[in-house]
Parts: structure tokens; sequence; C-alpha cells
């Protein structure tokens, strides 16, 4: 007994400390980064629920009597963001969707693809992300002008596909490339058209990677300002716009603005936490690979 | 499994590029050459309905006016039966827009918000001279004719160079003015008197010294009430050169040689940059001075900041423009104060901010019609005392006429159902042909404010005195203003 009691208060050995000091180190970064990360949101959230007063007030109000004036002021008179709301759901989602079907495609044939010049044109394909918007919004402007699309959806679209699309093929041909080459010829031995082993083989195995694509691309577009200021009009205004709508010549409407950041929020969270698994699976194998 | 491709030639991959440009301009041409029709028009009949069935867009800055607006345009609709739509942008996003929008050589926006200095000024090419307009039998004149709108106003917000032409009509007029807490300064009238020696009652007769005591006064004896005596719009901001130029001005500093007329009218070529100046350096001086016995978060401060210190019952004082007595009165009902700046050495100078309204010159002859009648509703003495009353707006006329009428006129005392007519007589000082605050009007003044607000940011900062800050803008903005400008 009194052998096992010894064992018991042996002193630790200096690895055993060090192992426990670099756990607690990493409990504590851990809980920084999520202060980091949801306190902003928490007040975000906060905020919206406040009146006039409280959000404005000297020292932060942490207990308060909750309004959902902000929410009501949001949808009711001439700033019914109900249009706003819909014509992002419908310019992100559609651009999202397109650039994973398209991504796919250029992806997967530049994953399989053998040609001379391949890595400068992968190299090329992404490097269209580089470019600042500012220096590209003049001449889409004028293109789109020329091609009647300012102000509309589809303008939308196509701008956010710019910058989505060379994304998604960068990804997507990166998810391709870790699917073993050997399954595709098996389905082509066991008589699959090239489609076929494609869409029945190779793309069920790359389901993380679609889902992580359309994920970052919905959200890139969803949050989009740069190109919306430019390309919307009346008829196409999106979330991020009617947020800078608050901003006005005699102050910023915080309770709106923060109801309107919390609104911006939720949907890509919950769409986030949706798809987590895949998403998490998906970033992972990304971040290890690349053509 | 790999596939191989063969290698196309240079002159295959040139061929190509060149052949989908070719369907890609052709395509864009003749989208272009189909896609647009000038507005309907029935001739004859009632003047106000012939552009019936017309949609148009107006683009402004989320301003108090246009707001109220926004939330009441059902009257012009049923007037004339065209329905607006308007779209509201932070000034910055307004004027990149509005410049493509001109520049593409066809009007999205029919109506443009114009900022006097960054759209006027740099696109008054691009806007339609409104005596056109105003001189068409077929169109409703202007009631009161633009005789009726204050004439500095006039001048500042819709012409440019040429005394001639008017291409704005004016919408708004945020004018600084200064702010201050009337139950602190009713409190403590008496004992700051006896020790300042002076009677501390805020107008337009302080000087920036008695307001800088005053502050210092705040700072010592009444924290219990507020933190300190005075706060300002000191961000890196445009709202910098505003509150500087305040203090610029009534010590006798000015941006160019004739300042008042580049500031009423404008100039393309304002000559030399004078900010090297000895006024001007003392004026900067004194601008250090105050704001090192300022509220320090001034300088993290544009004018939304310090309004909203100010509403917190952080400062006793500031400058501030004259719209926001609306949000104080919602806050602190009765106890703001609003007087005309102080003065220095050589006068005094209140900035304006006025805004006009305009038309684009890319518009169609109906639409340009249709787009009139919107101009002559919006600026209308009625539509203006509406705005007053509008819960979703407020603003300010910018017409002699509506000040004259006698609600608006007891609209002045309080209680006030117009809380923004509590500024009159201080904004009536401050609108006097030799009181008013007018920053250059020149195409390149964009460019140039920023040099002036970054240099006097590092000035606030320590990182550079009065001098060198002077001198620094100064040869900054001569470099701009050598360049030229072409639009």
């Amino acid at each position: 007994m009194s052998t096992v009691t010894a064992a018991r208060k042996a002193p630790q050995s200096p690895l055993e400390a060090t192992s426990r000091r670099s756990r607690w180190l990493v409990v504590l970064l851990l809980a920084l980064a999520l202060l980091w990360t949801l306190v902003p949101l928490l007040w975000m959230l906060l905020s919206s629920f406040k009146n006039r007063t409280d959000v404005t007030a000297a020292t932060p109000q942490i207990l308060f009597a909750p309004t959902l004036d902000n929410y009501r002021n949001l949808f009711s008179g001439p700033n019914n963001l109900g249009p706003y709301i819909w014509h992002s759901v419908l310019a992100a989602g559609i651009s999202a969707l397109l650039a994973v079907c398209l991504g796919a495609l250029a992806g997967y044939g530049l994953a399989r693809t053998q040609m001379r010049g391949k890595r400068h044109l992968a190299f090329w394909i992404i490097s269209t992300r580089m470019a600042p918007i500012a220096a590209v919004v003049v001449p889409l402007f004028l293109i789109f002008r020329g091609l009647g699309l300012i102000d509309s959806i589809p303008g939308l679209v196509l701008a956010y596909l710019t910058f989505n699309l060379p994304f998604a093929i960068w990804l997507m041909s990166a998810f391709f490339a870790e699917v073993p080459a050997s399954l595709e010829e098996s389905a082509l031995v066991a008589g699959c058209t090239r489609w076929q082993a494609f869409w029945t083989v190779v793309l069920p195995l790359t389901k993380s990677g679609l889902v992580t694509t359309f994920i970052l691309c919905l959200v890139f577009a969803w949050n989009d300002y740069a190109f919306a200021v430019v390309f919307s009009g009346p008829n196409s205004q999106t979330l991020p716009i009617a947020a800078s709508q608050l901003v006005t010549q005699t102050g910023v409407d915080w309770g709106q603005l923060t109801a309107i950041g919390t609104i911006v929020v939720v949907p890509m969270m919950l769409a986030g936490l949706a798809v987590r698994r895949w998403l998490v699976t998906g970033l992972t194998l990304g971040a290890v690979t690349g053509e | 499994m790999q596939w191989t491709v063969d290698q196309p030639s240079r002159r295959d991959v040139l061929r190509g590029a060149l052949a989908a440009g070719a369907a890609l301009t052709l395509g864009g041409g003749v989208t272009a050459c189909g896609a647009r029709g000038d507005a309907p028009r029935t001739a004859g009949g009632d003047q106000w309905r012939q552009y019936q069935g017309t949609t148009l867009n107006f683009i402004s800055e989320n301003t108090a006016p246009t707001a109220a607006i926004a939330a009441d345009i059902r009257p012009f609709t049923d007037l004339t039966g065209i329905d607006v739509r308007i779209v509201t942008l932070e000034l910055t996003a307004l004027v990149q827009r509005v410049a493509l929008d001109l520049a593409s050589g066809r009007a999205q926006y029919q109506v443009i918000y114009a900022d006097p200095y960054q759209v006027l000024a740099p696109y008054q090419r691009g806007l339609v001279d409104l005596r056109t307009l105003q001189a068409d039998p077929n169109l409703p004149d202007l009631p009161g004719g633009v005789e009726d709108f204050i004439p500095a106003q006039l001048d500042a917000a819709g012409r440019f160079v040429d005394a001639g032409p008017v291409y704005a009509l004016p919408y708004d007029a945020p004018t600084m003015i200064w702010q201050y807490r009337r139950d602190l300064f009713d409190k403590y009238r008496g004992r700051m008197a006896a020790d300042l020696g002076f009677d501390p009652a805020p107008g337009g007769d302080r000087t920036w010294e008695e307001y800088f005591r005053m502050a210092e006064w705040f700072n010592k004896n009444a924290t219990s009430d507020v933190r300190y005596g005075t706060g300002h719009q000191a961000r890196q901001h445009d709202s910098l050169m505003n509150d500087f130029s305040n203090v610029l001005w009534s010590y006798g500093g000015t941006y160019f040689d004739n300042g008042k007329e580049v500031g009423r009218l404008g100039a393309r070529d304002p000559g030399p940059c004078r900010l090297d100046a000895d006024a001007a350096i003392a004026g900067a001086a004194f601008y250090q001075r105050l704001l090192g016995i300022a509220d320090p978060a001034s300088k993290t401060w544009d004018w939304d900041g310090v309004g909203a210190a100010f509403r917190a019952g952080r400062l006793a004082m500031c400058p501030n423009w004259h719209e926001f007595a609306a949000s104080n009165e919602q806050v602190l009902p009765g106890k703001v104060g609003y007087a005309a700046l102080p003065k220095g050495p050589a006068g005094t100078a209140n900035m304006y901010g006025g805004t006009g309204v305009a038309i684009s010159a890319n518009t169609l002859p109906n639409e340009r019609g249709a787009a009139w009648l919107f101009l002559v509703w919006a600026t209308s003495p009625q539509t203006q005392l509406a705005n007053l009353k509008s819960k979703a707006g407020g603003g300010t006329p910018t017409r002699t006429s509506v000040y004259e009428l006698p609600e608006v006129r007891a609209a002045e005392q309080r209680p006030s159902q117009m809380p923004n007519m509590l500024t009159a007589a201080a904004v009536r000082q401050a609108w006097q042909a030799d009181r008013i605050g007018l920053r250059p009007k020149i195409p390149m003044w964009n460019e140039c404010n920023t040099a002036i607000f970054t240099q006097l940011s590092r000035m606030l900062t320590g990182g550079a005195s009065p001098e060198e800050a002077m001198r620094s803008i100064k040869s900054r903005v001569d470099q701009i203003v050598a360049r030229g400008w072409v639009a």
C-alpha cells in the first residue's frame, strides 16, 4: 500500500510538466481565439436588440430591455429589407452553384489532362483572383453596360463568377487530383463512358470538395460589397448595400446596422454548421494538396 | 488516368481570342443598340402628367431630405404618374458610381445628388444646364424661380466657375455651428464669467481663444457633468479638413488666392496653394493647441463620432453640422444650444456642406423632362416644408421663402416640432456671404482633401509641426493642381 502511495506521489518528470504546460497553453490560446471570434458576433447580436439610447451609451449596457424595433424597422416602410435579401439569395446562390458546376468540370480537366504549360495555366487561373477589384471594375462596368447587365441579377451572378470561378477551379482540381486514377480506369473497363466515370465514380468521391467549394463561393458572393456597389441598381441591390445605406450624413443607425449584420451572418453560419462534416474534411484535404 | 492534349499554336490562340472579342463586341453593340428607348410622353394637357409611366432613378447620399422623400414619394407619383426609385449610397461609393455612369454615355441614374466638390466640380460637363429646362414652355417653372434659393447656396451648390449656368438646385444645407450644453452653461455661467473674465455666452462674438479657455475651464471645473470641454471631428478623414478649415479661415488663412471666389463659384485652375502663409500656420498652431485640450478620442471621430459623444453627455461643446440638432433633441431635449462658430483675428467662418440635385446630361429628352419635374417637386417649398416635418428625415430648407413661413418661424423656439429649426438663428448668421465657409470648389479637390487631412492628422499626432504640415500640404496640393483635371 505504502509503495503504491509513494508511487502516486512521485514527482512529475520534466517531460510531463512540459506536456501539462503545453496543454494549458493550447487551452488558453483556444480560449483567446474563441473570444476573439465570438465576442464581436455576440456584441452584434446583443446590439441588434437594443434601443437607440442603449446602443450608443457611453458605458456599454449588458443588461437592457430587449426590443425588436431594429428588426421591425428593417422590414417596414420605405427601407424594406425583403428585396435586398431576395437579390442576395439569388445572386449569391446562383453564382455559387454555377461556380461549383463549372469549377468541377474545369478542375477535373485540369487535374487529369497532361499538356505543356499546364502549371502555367493553373497559375493563370488562380492569378485572376489576385488583381485588386478596383483595377477591374471600370473595364467590367463598360462591358456589362454594353451587354445590358448593369442593375440585373444575371449581371451580379456574372460578376461574382469572375472571382468565384477561378477559386472553384483551383480548389476542385486539388480534390480531383486526390482521387486515384485507377478508379476511373476500372469504370472505363467496366463499360462506362468518360462522362459516366466522372459522374458516377469521381464526383461522389469529391462530395466534401463540392460542398466546401459551394459554401466558400456562397460566402464570398453573399458578403460582396465592392462589385455590388458598382454593378447593382434599384432592381438588384444586395444585403451589404442595404447595410451601407445605414451610414447616413447625420450618423450611423447602429441598431439597424447590427440587425442587418445578424441577418447577413446567421444564414451563412447555419449553412456552415449544416455541412460542417464535409466542410472540415474538404478544407483539410484542400489544405494539404495542390496542383 | 491522364489525357494528352495537342498543344495549340500561338496563332490558334490569337485567332480564338480575336474571334471571342469580336463576338462579345458585336453582342454588346447589338444589346446596347436595342436596350434603351426614351421615356413615354403625352403631348398637350397637364404639364405635370406628360411623362406618366416613366421610371426615374435617383442616386443620393443617405441624407435627411432623401430619407424624407423616400418615405413619402407618393404625392409626386400621384401628381405625375412617374415612378421614382431611390438608391442611397455612402458618398465615396456614390461618387464612384456617378463617375462611371456619366462616363458610360448612358444614364442609369437620371437624377443625381451632386456634391459640389466631388461631383459638380469634376463632372460638371456631365450635368444638364438647368436653365434650359426652366426656359422650356412645355415644362413647369420653379416656384419662386432660382432667386428663391439662398444666394450663397445656389452659387456654391449649383454653379461652377461661370455665374450663368445652373447645374444643380440646392437640396440640403448642413453647416457647421457651435453646439453646446445649454444646461451646463446656465449652471456655470456666473462662475465661468468670474474665473474667465468675460461673459461665456456662446455666439459669433466669442473668439476661438475664448472657446479654448472655456473648454479648458470645463475640463478643470465640471468633470462631474462632462468629461471634456470640447470634442472635435479630427479623425484622418474629410471631417478633419472641415473642422480645421473653420479655424484656418478665421485666422486669415486660405487654401488659394481669392479663396472666397474659389469657394463660391469655383475654379478650374486656382493657382498656387497658400497654406504656407503666416496666417495659415498660425491657424494650424491654434488648432493643434485646441486639440491638445480636447477629448483625446477626437482624433478617432468623424462628425458622427463627435455627435454621438456629445449626445452621450461626454462633451460640453463641439463644432458640428447643424442637422445633428434633430438627434440631439431626441436624446438631450431642451439641453442643447446652437450658435455661430467663434471668430478669429481675421473674422469668422462656418463650413458649409450643402449639396444640390442635378440631371445627368446622358438622359434622353423625355427622361430629362421627367427628371426636371422631379427636381421642381423635390426642391419646392411644399416638399421642403414636408421634409422639415417628416419623422423619417428632417433636413433644412434651402429656400428663403420656407424660412419665412409662420409655422417654420414658430418652430425656431422650443417646444419645436421641427427640431432642426432650433438652429435657424445660428445658420442664418452662418450663411451670410462674409461668414459662410466654402472649401475650394476645384475639380481635383478630392485628392487635395486627402493630402490636407493626412498631413493635419500627422500634425495632431505629433508627426509634424504646424509649419511642416502646412508646407507639406502646399507642396502636395501644388503638384495635384499642376497636373490639372480631365473629365
